[in-house]
């Protein structure tokens, strides 16, 4: 290959896709970044086009300032995140760096090297986000990037801008069958194989260990999918979807935490009732630990575990969306008496919520039963004109007292923590449990999609014989929250319609229908694109008959499924053979073909006459059919006559020679 | 003769059978360039990336590149595979002058072919000296036409020059593959001597004849027409009798200027370097074409009697650059 420097069009290749592989970033990086990136890259087109000779000359001056410069920039950004290691420190590295190649680079070798950097900036670009759109785009970049590849080898400028581009895309159409066989069969292992560093997660959003007021109604200003749901049979009611999270045991009247480890590592026992209920749950990825299903989870699914008091944990942080398959039933009764167990459950901050305790022992005076006072309470809670907003007032000095006979207005947050501390109070075991409750039917897939918006946090008391059992003080003081979801008691949260059309209803369903349609795509393709790790290559597998299919088994079906592609490609690349144009020059080549069947071929030298009557003089059974051939071939070809098309096309069809054997 | 790399084109009418007989085979070998190998590298990298950080759409990368450099290959080598190379005689040259050797490739396919660089070179290769710097051809070729290019090469001597070894090459469409086939084409080019030494034609030779002498004469005075022999210069054809339909007739000059001049080694006996002399003689050969001098040659083992016109200059040329030569 001839060595060539980079001329103005390599160069504007390479700044185009650079620049399109970062530009996802720049909202992401400190502003000077992508500013830096962009004047790099315009200097390094500018500055040879208009001072060729200072390029040229001086490039001592240039190594310099490059120099510093770049030292700067490593600086600025160790200024900027305090550190040099992590996932955003090193893309804006490498955001930085990748201008600064392309700056400097004048070789061959350069420009591979930036076209490699552009491609890992695709890369980083994924650590952000997988969705549908994003991947469009860098799907794009890489048919810039491939584009640019090709000019840089189209060494006479051959090629116009648009077979360019129609090449590249051309080579990565024929790389997708080849692409699907190795992300379906290449053997998947469980990452990560080295610490990821700790911001490779930052930003989800979801339920916590533990629960301050504000923390879920924050939550409830969030539309992001927490999770989806498809269930086997049919999808049960709204008021019964309560997926069980965290389970909080320990208050200091305002913060609820998980406390100390439960008392025991085994689930307690638990004796389920009725029909049990499958559904598969697609989790997006929220970096904590915990698994919601339904209450009550039956068996934990593999990789995961139930604590004693039935939360269900994975055993490492859900740092990619993933998909279990979980049973559940609805009816069930939970927990032993367990001494330590009640006492952690009764346990109340010191001195705290004089108000309440003297309303508890009120109760428990007026009732001595816990079943009586507990419907006593709920009582009180349905006729006390309970306001349920995400806007409560400020409660400053004792939230519960405050919330229970003050205020009287609270979210779900201050429901379930002032009543779990009433019950306490009066003697009854109780803790706080939060997750999600209830869920969007998506009509277009027919599965449940529950967004952070459904945050939800209820309460869970222990009565002798009954077990724990489920008391929503938030159910009782506003039913339609739990009955028709959060979206009927909270107009902020209801569809963002497109300006102007709120009240149209037609248009209200077709929104509705459109964005149904669009979640049903990213469900499908969370779950089988962005879900498919070890789990579903193994389910996949399953579904085509290998049930158990080991890495080398896996390995060997690549191979085999890897040549046939490659063999097929390159069939399908190499038989281009020039078909003639012309239909008649077409045709008459089939019956040469038929002719040389018989042992008389066409020669090279031989045009249509001189070779009907050499094949005439030894084949005089079809001499006459030779003959009329010939002369509409002749006809057409060179006389122009198209008519005879029709005939010479049906001559050629029914001729066929007999082969005869001269002896 | 004529090479086909790889395999042979399946021509429609099915007829190839004919051209099989006159083609040889030649195998076309790829490799990964350097940037090829990067590349991989660069790949395995991501595929870490992918599986550490668990991410679907980092797989989906890394084996859309993977994927891609896959076909890379493939049209890598298909770029050059299916080719027909022949060459022919190129023009004889001076020495010193830049000899053009044709090559013919011929594309019977559908489809166009970027990029070819020939190049050629010695088959003796030193390990580890470095090698001259070669001139390279590039090429592109229409899907289903030939092409013919033209490699140079710069004589230095005169005699018969052979083209040595052609490697062609191709890296389109990424640069990530290498594919390359040889061609040993058996031409050669004939190379004159360089035309050197003294502008002064060889007074001691110069002979005065009479003009019925043989087929000699001079160009001062006409003095009637004969009929054309093989051989005759063109520009003394009497083309107006030839309009006349009077047949092809020659125009014949008589006169004192009428001369004819014979180059011997006599001639050149002052210069004693062998490759010197035979310059000198070419030079002399061309001055007296331009200044239409009947002229003949008489070196060692050759005699060419006297004559004029472009078949005899290239004959005295031809014997002249193959003098000592074998062939």
């Amino acid at each position: 290959m001839t060595k060539r420097e980079l001329n103005i069009n390599d160069v504007l290749w390479l700044a185009i896709g650079v620049a399109s592989a970062s530009f996802p970033h720049w909202q992401r990086l400190p502003i000077w970044i992508p500013i830096l990136h962009i004047g790099l890259l315009l200097a390094r087109i500018y500055i040879p086009l208009r001072l060729p000779l200072f390029w040229k000359n001086k490039k001592t001056n240039i190594n310099i300032v490059r120099l510093v410069l770049m030292l700067g920039g490593v600086f600025s950004i160790y200024g900027n995140y305090g550190t040099l290691a992590g996932r955003d420190v090193g893309v804006a590295l490498l955001v930085m760096l990748a201008a600064f190649k392309v700056f400097e680079s004048k070789s061959k070798r350069d420009y591979y090297i930036c076209t490699y950097l552009g491609y890992f900036l695709i890369i980083t670009n994924f650590f952000y986000s997988q969705t549908i759109p994003t991947a469009v785009y860098m799907m794009v970049v890489i048919i810039v990037m491939t584009a640019g590849l090709i000019n840089f080898n189209d060494t006479e400028e051959k090629l116009t801008l648009l077979q360019r581009f129609k090449l590249s895309s051309t080579l990565l159409i024929q790389s997708i069958p080849i692409l699907l066989v190795l992300f379906i069969l290449f053997p998947r292992i469980n990452g990560p194989l080295w610490g990821l560093p700790k911001d490779a997660h930052t930003g989800t959003t979801g339920i916590d260990d533990q629960m301050s007021p504000g923390s879920i109604s924050k939550l409830v200003q969030s539309r992001e999918v927490a999770f989806r749901v498809t269930f086997e049979n049919e999808i049960p009611e709204q008021s019964s979807l309560y997926w069980r999270g965290p389970v909080l045991w320990q208050t200091d009247g305002r913060k609820w935490i998980t406390g100390k480890s439960a008392s025991g590592r085994e689930p307690a026992p638990i004796e389920f009732a009725g029909e049990a209920l499958r559904y598969d749950v697609t989790i997006e990825p929220t970096n904590k630990r915990w698994l919601f299903g339904l209450e009550m989870v039956s068996t934990p699914p593999e990789n995961t575990y139930l604590t004693h008091d039935y939360q269900l944990k994975t055993r490492k942080p859900l740092q990619a969306r993933k998909a279990f398959t979980l049973t559940s039933y609805s009816t069930y009764t939970l927990g032993s008496k367990s001494d330590s167990e009640l006492g952690r459950g009764l346990r109340l901050p010191e001195l705290n919520h004089p108000k309440t305790r003297e309303f508890a022992s009120k109760l428990r005076d007026e009732f001595k039963e816990p079943a009586l006072i507990l419907d006593a309470a709920l009582d009180w809670l349905k006729q006390g004109d309970f306001i349920y907003t995400l806007q409560p007032p400020l409660m400053i000095e004792d939230m519960v007292d405050e919330f229970l006979f003050d205020k009287r207005q609270g979210f779900c947050e201050h429901f379930a923590s002032a009543f779990t501390i009433l019950m306490r109070a009066a003697g009854i075991p109780a803790r706080v449990v939060t997750g999600y409750q209830g869920g969007e039917i998506n009509p277009v897939g027919n599965y449940l999609i529950v967004r952070q918006y459904d945050a939800h946090a209820w309460t869970e008391v222990w009565l002798e014989n009954k077990g724990w059992i489920r008391v929503d003080p938030t159910a009782i003081a506003s039913p339609t929250r739990i009955n028709e979801g959060i979206e009927n008691v909270i107009p902020e949260a209801i569809i963002n319609m497109p300006l102007g059309l709120e009240n149209n209803e037609t248009a209200m369903r077709l929104w509705q229908r459109l964005r149904n349609t669009v979640d049903m795509v990213n469900y499908q393709w969370a779950q089988w694109v962005l879900g498919y790790g070890p789990d579903r290559q193994k389910l996949f597998m399953k579904k085509f008959g290998f049930s158990s299919i080991d890495w080398k088994q896996l390995t060997f079906t690549l191979f085999i499924f890897l040549g046939t592609i490659i063999a097929v490609i390159a069939a399908y690349v190499f038989n281009k053979t020039p078909k003639s144009t012309e239909p008649a020059k077409m045709y008459y080549d089939i019956f040469c073909k038929k002719l040389a069947k018989t042992g008389t071929p066409r020669k090279a030298y031989e045009g249509p006459i001189d070779f009907a009557k050499r094949v005439s003089k030894s084949r005089q059974d079809i001499e006459s059919e030779i003959k009329k051939i010939t002369d509409l071939y002749i006809s057409i070809r060179y006389y122009s006559n198209n008519k005879n098309l029709l005939q010479f096309k049906a001559a050629i069809k029914s001729f066929s020679p007999k082969k005869i054997t001269t002896s | 003769m004529s090479v086909v790399l790889e395999r042979l084109p399946v021509d429609p009418s099915g007829r190839s059978g004919v051209l099989s007989n006159q083609l040889k085979r030649q195998r076309v070998y790829i490799f990964p360039t350097l940037q090829g190998w990067l590349y991989a590298l660069m790949l395995v990298v991501m595929l870490l990336g992918a599986i550490n950080y668990n991410n679907s759409m980092a797989y989906m990368l890394c084996f859309l590149l993977a994927s891609l450099g896959l076909v890379c290959m493939i049209h890598t080598y298909r770029n050059l595979a299916g080719l027909i190379l022949s060459s022919t005689t190129p023009k004889p040259v001076f020495a010193e002058q830049q000899a053009l050797f044709p090559i013919q490739i011929d594309n019977r396919l559908s489809l166009a072919r970027y990029s070819i660089q020939i190049e050629s070179y010695k088959t003796k290769k030193l390990l580890f000296r470095k090698r001259e710097p070669r001139h390279i051809v590039s090429v592109s070729v229409k899907a289903g036409k030939p092409l013919t290019s033209y490699y140079p090469v710069m004589t230095t001597e005169r005699g018969i020059l052979k083209l040595e070894r052609l490697k062609l090459s191709t890296n389109f469409p990424l640069g990530l593959f290498s594919a390359w086939a040889y061609f040993e084409p058996e031409f050669y080019c004939l190379v004159y001597p360089a035309p050197k030494g003294s502008k002064q034609l060889p007074q001691n030779v110069l002979h005065k004849e009479n003009v019925d002498y043989g087929m000699q004469s001079g160009t001062d005075d006409f003095s009637g027409f004969r009929k054309y022999r093989p051989g005759d210069p063109v520009n003394s054809i009497a083309w107006k009798a030839f309009a006349r339909e009077q047949g092809l007739l020659v125009k014949q000059f008589s006169g004192k200027s009428s001369q004819t001049l014979i180059l011997n080694w006599d001639a050149v006996s002052y210069i004693n370097d062998l490759e010197s002399r035979l310059s000198q003689l070419c030079y002399w050969v061309l001055l007296a074409e331009e200044f239409s001098i009947q002229y003949g040659l008489e070196i060692p083992e050759k005699i060419i009697g006297p004559g004029l016109g472009a078949h005899h200059k290239k004959y005295c040329l031809e014997t002249l650059a193959r003098y000592g030569k074998q062939k």
